[in-house]
């Protein structure tokens, strides 16, 4: 069995020419980049102005563009993502920063009736080039309101695209083909891995060499962070970082594992998932949401309706068991898909339990 | 220029690190050493109190790293030199 170590981001062809980055600092580069190109692109959203957004996506911005390109709104959700919806409709590219994905229940309207339904119910009249931006995620003792990842909650609804880039150099580009998209589309970084402050320490993985000019990186495709044979870990958002380190230690067990990172959840790609599973047999989905109607049902489905015999056992899920998101610190981590548990599933599958 | 290279150094400043027991430390930095980097230009990331600031490059030369990431510094402490 061997195991190679694929590099998921290009290596730079000479001291300076890159650099190496947070997720953060590389979507920011990309919304700065395109308000500087296009003027109708704005940013719009809670503390952005003057504070730079909470989780830093606007940081330095503000200052940059004034505050009639940087808008600062009020706590009041359903009012400012629907005059973004309008302002989209009117040919402007609106960048809403939601901040907590947590809080899409207020405005969760706007998001589902207006903004993803409005190219259809108008009949192709009205497209909304609109990114909406949200942080996602727990790991840090903030409870079940502002831990949440929401993955699915989005997903299942048609009319929008969901992407969740787990290094700085997928940020950036997939940030520019947010922005540069004539659709909905909603842009989801989990908060363990985009490196503000006060998340601590920044997942190494996360970090990537990030070229200073503009580029795209494509929606619908997988990354294959690792490659392997025994076993295919398919992951979402931080749950990528965890799995490389399940990784490292079965590969000290001698099983060899492919971990997959899904990136872009709508449109979702299925064959680049089964054509990992076609040459490892088996299947393990980690995904920091809740279990039971979830992308990890969805991943599961599309490899056996596409041919149940590839998988040589049960694949396994490894999530959010239904349950609300504990404040207590070892509460919270005997819920969440830390590296431990795809190591436990990963060999569950490999003795062919269920 | 003279033969000698001059060298501008990286410190953590007063305004991150106010009193004499605060420390921070470097979350990473943007280029690896040696690296040839441009004036003004962020070289990396300084955290403190769970609040990150830049570390900019007052001069354009190659980037002589004096501190890893990760590693407690206090006010004054080096971080890194720029050759020019």
């Amino acid at each position: 069995m061997s195991t190679k170590e694929a590099a998921p981001w290009p290596s730079p062809t000479k001291a300076g020419s890159s650099r190496s980055l947070t997720i953060s600092r590389a979507q920011r580069e990309a919304v700065e980049w395109e308000m500087t190109h296009d003027e109708r692109v704005f940013m719009m959203g809670e503390d952005v102005c003057g504070f730079g957004g909470v989780f830093g996506t606007a940081d330095g911005l503000g200052e940059k563009f004034g505050s009639e390109r940087v808008v600062d709104m009020p706590i009041s959700e359903t009012g400012w993502i629907g005059l973004a919806t309008g302002a989209a409709m009117e040919g402007m590219r609106p960048i809403i920063e939601l901040a907590y994905v947590d809080f899409i229940g207020v405005c969760y309207n706007a998001i589902v009736n207006h903004a993803a339904k409005t190219y259809f119910m108008s009949g192709g009249q009205y497209n909304v080039p609109m990114v909406l931006l949200c942080g996602t995620g727990g790991g840090y003792n903030n409870a079940a309101q502002h831990s949440q990842c929401l993955h699915a909650t989005l997903a299942h609804m048609p009319g929008l695209k969901v992407v969740s880039p787990t290094n700085a150099y997928d940020a950036k580009g997939m940030m520019h083909t947010a922005i540069r998209d004539d659709n909905f589309v909603v842009f989801m970084v989990h908060k363990g891995v985009s490196g503000v402050g006060f998340m601590g320490s920044t997942v190494k993985t996360s970090l990537s060499e990030v070229p200073h000019e503009d580029y795209t990186v494509p929606f619908g495709k997988v990354k294959v962070y690792r490659e392997g044979s025994d076993v295919t870990l398919a992951c979402v958002g931080l749950a990528v970082h965890q799995a490389l380190e399940s990784a490292d230690a079965l590969a000290k067990e001698g099983i060899s594992a492919e971990v997959v990172d899904i990136r872009s959840l709508v449109p979702l790609d299925r064959e680049g998932i089964i054509e990992s599973v076609a040459k490892t047999g088996r299947l393990v989905v980690a995904d920091e949401d809740y279990l039971s109607y979830g992308v990890s049902g969805e991943v599961i489905a599309s490899v056996a309706e596409h041919d149940p015999s590839m998988l040589k056992a049960p694949p396994q899920r490894v999530c959010i068991p239904d349950v609300s998101i504990p404040f207590s610190r070892p509460l919270e981590n005997s819920i969440l898909p830390l590296a431990e548990k795809i190591t436990i599933a990963a060999k569950t599958t490999m003795e062919g339990r269920r | 220029m003279s033969d000698t290279p001059r060298i501008v150094e990286l410190r953590v400043l007063e305004d991150w690190c106010p009193s004499e027991i605060d420390t921070g430390s470097i979350v990473l930095w943007f280029y690896p050493d040696g690296a040839r980097v441009s004036k003004g230009e962020v070289v990396a990331e300084f955290m403190v109190s769970k609040v990150t600031v830049e570390v900019v490059a007052p001069e354009a030369g190659v980037l002589r790293i004096r501190l890893e990431p990760e590693i407690e510094a206090y006010q004054g402490e080096l971080l890194a030199e720029i050759h020019y």
